[in-house]
């Protein structure tokens, strides 16, 4: 029995062991290293590498390829820092409201998924921001409920969100005022993902989903099932977030984004991406106050 | 640390646990229900027991995930729209329902066919035989694998979460989330699991307990007035 035992395990760690190297040597899809124009940060979870987390379900900033592996914005634009960095990239894809527990126990780098900077975030993971975007309400085409005023005609409402995300934040908050108002709440429906939001209203489940403005645009320009009922919060800052402190990854990344930006390759990743002039933050901070170049992630946006 | 025992009481994980035990309670009943309808059905008409095998190969062969899932996005393309809650009833118990018959078959398997040919002598009909003869048996049988499928249900009913059902998996979850609390929501929910899991075991014990015909029999010879010492009581002829 005992000899067994250990053969046995032995076979386990073999195969345990075989898949976790192919695991790694199979990743990495960005650049090679070489040609580096920014000293990486030290301290990666795995060197050469940065590993970032995200949560692909969220186009045109993140979503699955045809192809199988990733595609969006946000996966573009991370491909370029790093490889200014002289760095591959590696992606941990998961739900959204994993993204930043795996960050904080060191399971990525950052976390590049398209996170609107809130308080309460900040207060967990510093933000490098690099979009400014608002939230807009989607209903199957025709707007059968007639909502358009935010909150009062969610009223009694059925409204799918993405769990974890902003969407939710704010419906909750919406809750409050409704309630303060002496109206019906509204329901929320927490899915695990902006998908299975969008599943929701076209199978009837809920009246509206809440996703952002460029997202919603992105889903019109693909199907019709779906109006627009309401934007709203359009002044919410987008940003990668790194750990709490870690001052040595904020600042590569805000001097590998001022590069991108200089270089004129983030104008043209906003065109490539139908992202409208509005949404491009470092624009904006130009010609707005010359206090926001520091690109510190002010903390009041967003809630 | 507060904030742990502030979520174990809230309101929000209180109504979570309910929703978290009526989901169970539910789906387990309908899976005993439909477990003991397919294993008798087994034991019927051979075209019948070929369905029976082709639906615990099908609902046993698949995750429950893959199922809710299918009940929840698929469902309604075909026109059925069913509410989150009502979806993973559905998809919880087709499944519970494939393990449980064959947990009852193994249990009417396990009653000793001289059983039944005595009922038959007696002149029993046959649905009389399998209420007062075989289903008790098998019940005792049945029980303990029973229990065991109800705290996994108990356990197997947070993937409901997945699917919008305010259980209190995803209570914990969109508490996590929105204060970024992951060690007190996690633990929160699982004293809450815990809590359910003991009283389910006890509850089962319980049952288990008035099931067993010798101990039955036991408690009455001791409520018998004390014809003797209670040492002698094996050799008392009227104790039988």
């Amino acid at each position: 029995m005992e000899p067994r035992m250990t053969r046995m395990a032995a076979a386990c760690l073999t195969v345990v062991t075989a898949v976790a190297v192919s695991a790694c040597g199979g990743s990495g899809a960005g650049a090679p290293a070489g040609g580096a124009e920014i000293t990486p940060p030290t301290g990666l979870v795995s060197s050469g590498t940065l590993t970032y987390g995200t949560a692909a379900t969220f186009p045109p900033f993140e979503s699955k390829s045809s192809g199988g592996g990733l595609e969006g914005f946000d996966i573009d634009m991370i491909d370029a820092l790093a490889s200014s960095m002289g760095l591959r990239t590696k992606a941990l894809d998961t739900d959204f409201d994993g993204l930043i527990p795996a960050l904080a126990g060191r399971r990525t780098d950052i976390v590049n998924s398209a996170m609107y900077i809130t308080d309460q975030r900040a207060e967990q993971v510093d933000f490098v921001p690099y979009l400014v975007i608002g939230e807009t309400l989607l209903t199957p085409r025709g707007n059968p409920k007639k909502i358009s005023r935010v909150p009062e005609d969610l009223a009694g409402r059925t409204v799918a969100v993405t769990r974890g995300a902003i969407g939710e934040t704010y419906m909750e908050a919406y809750n409050k005022e409704l309630r303060a108002k002496g109206l019906t709440t509204m329901k929320i429906m927490s899915l695990p993902s902006n998908q299975d939001a969008m599943l929701a209203v076209k199978s009837g489940r809920a009246d509206a989903f809440d996703t952002s403005t460029p997202g919603a645009a992105t889903t019109l320009a693909e199907s019709d099932d779906y109006s627009v009922a309401a934007t709203f919060k359009n002044d919410t800052k987008i940003g990668i977030a790194v750990r709490k402190g870690d001052k040595k990854m904020a600042a590569a990344l805000r001097e590998a984004l001022d590069l991108f930006v200089r270089s004129g390759d983030y104008t043209k990743l906003l065109r490539k991406y139908r992202l409208p002039a509005e949404t491009d933050y470092f624009g904006a901070a130009k010609s707005a106050s010359p206090s926001a170049g520091s690109a510190s992630a002010s903390a009041s946006a967003g809630s | 640390m507060g904030g742990f025992l502030d979520k174990v009481v809230s309101s929000q994980f209180l109504s979570a646990t309910l929703l978290t035990f009526e989901l169970t309670v539910l789906s387990m009943l309908i899976g005993v229900a439909g477990g003991v309808l397919l294993a008798l059905a087994k034991g019927g008409p051979r075209t019948l027991g070929w369905l029976v095998d082709g639906y615990v190969w099908l609902f046993r062969g698949t995750p429950v995930l893959l199922q809710l899932i299918f009940v929840f996005n698929v469902l309604p393309l075909w026109g059925l729209n069913l509410s989150p809650f009502t979806c993973a009833v559905v998809a919880l118990s087709l499944n519970e329902i494939a393990y449980m018959a064959e947990i009852v078959r193994g249990g009417l398997l396990g009653v000793d066919r001289g059983q039944r040919t005595a009922a038959h002598m007696l002149g029993l009909s046959e649905v009389r035989i399998l209420r007062w003869v075989v289903l008790p048996q098998a019940a005792r049988l049945v029980l303990p694998p029973t229990g065991n499928q109800f705290v996994g249900m108990l356990k197997t009913s947070a993937l409901a979460s997945v699917v919008s059902v305010q259980d209190l998996m995803l209570t914990a979850q969109r508490q996590a989330a929105a204060d970024f609390d992951y060690v007190g929501a996690l633990c929160a929910a699982a004293v809450h699991y815990l809590v359910l899991t003991t009283l389910l075991t006890f509850a089962l014990r319980w049952i288990e307990r008035r099931l067993d015909v010798t101990r039955r029999a036991a408690a009455r010879r001791d409520r018998r007035p004390p014809a003797a010492q209670p040492g002698t009581a094996a050799l008392d002829p009227t104790a039988r």
